[in-house]
């Protein structure tokens, strides 16, 4: 089965996204909170001084934003591929597209091809607006 | 045989490692000791806070913020002059994890640099040589304005 896009949520995924996040210390160190917003789940990091990489340039190291986006793609898998028991990452690609400044980042996931055992996911982060994107991964999942 | 790492670079690493233990709010609470370093090539002995935890294991995550640094580190040891970079991309892949207050090992190599790229790889994995995460990484040496792209280290 392939899935292209951004798919509809309901409150039950999103309750799926909140249990794993709280029993995950990482979801509160990275500051993370999904919602839904126009019927598809928007992710976000609130920026906390922890997140910083660079102290002289104030920007998000590189890992803690592939790290948000990693996260923000497994939890699109957990909402929506409810019929599914487990899900293990296999691989983040993250390409670095702006500096990210010491602000909140906001993520949107697409699915991008969902097979029987693996799914490929695209997330999109930004932080001034979506128009100006400044990581985007490539994220393969484990499905079983 | 193992080439030296150039003596600017290593009095600034020096500061650098000093200024992560006892100020950087991200890694002053991730315990880590030098394994080993010539030109290219680091080794860190890390041990896994449980604020990176999900569930019983630590998360991935961590692995990747441990791996994108070290592959810094590497190139910044490949080096003449000390300068900043900037994570252009960074691949990980995750084989498995372990229980946050493990002490696992990360190893980091910068291949080359070339045309201001530094092209880097490296693993996370256990003292007995389980596997835990691969990553490949390039970066980019320097800054072309005082705005520089990318996400800094």
């Amino acid at each position: 089965m392939t899935i292209i896009g951004l798919l509809p949520v309901d409150q039950a995924a999103l309750d799926r996204i909140n249990a794993w996040c709280g029993q995950a210390p990482m979801a509160n160190w990275l500051g993370f909170e999904a919602t839904i917003e126009q019927d598809n789940l928007l992710y976000r990091l609130a920026f906390s001084e922890q997140h910083v990489g660079n102290v002289i340039t104030r920007s998000l190291h590189g890992g803690v934003i592939s790290s948000f986006l990693e996260t923000c793609a497994h939890m699109e898998g957990l909402a929506l591929l409810d019929e599914v028991e487990h899900i293990k990452i296999i691989s983040v690609h993250c390409n670095y597209l702006r500096a990210a400044k010491d602000l909140d980042m906001q993520a949107r996931v697409k699915i991008v091809h969902r097979g029987r055992r693996v799914a490929f996911l695209e997330a999109e982060g930004w932080q001034t607006g979506p128009e100006k994107l400044v990581a985007r991964a490539a994220v393969a999942l484990r499905l079983s | 045989m193992e080439e030296k790492i150039s003596p600017a670079v290593s009095k600034m690493l020096a500061i650098t490692e000093q200024h992560m233990r006892s100020e950087h709010v991200l890694f002053k609470d991730i315990p880590f000791k030098n394994l080993s370093a010539d030109r290219g090539n680091v080794a860190f002995a890390i041990t896994l806070p449980t604020h990176f935890s999900d569930g019983e294991e630590i998360h991935g995550g961590l692995f990747t913020i441990l791996l994108d640094t070290i592959l810094a580190v590497a190139a910044w040891t490949k080096m003449d002059v000390f300068q900043p970079q900037a994570t252009i991309n960074l691949k990980t892949d995750f084989f498995a994890s372990v229980p946050p207050g493990t002490t696992i090992e990360c190893h980091a190599t910068c291949e080359d640099i070339v045309d201001e790229v530094a092209f880097c790889r490296g693993r996370a994995l256990c003292p007995d040589g389980k596997k835990l995460a691969h990553a490949a990484g390039t970066f980019m040496v320097g800054t072309s304005s005082s705005t520089p792209k990318g996400s800094r280290l």
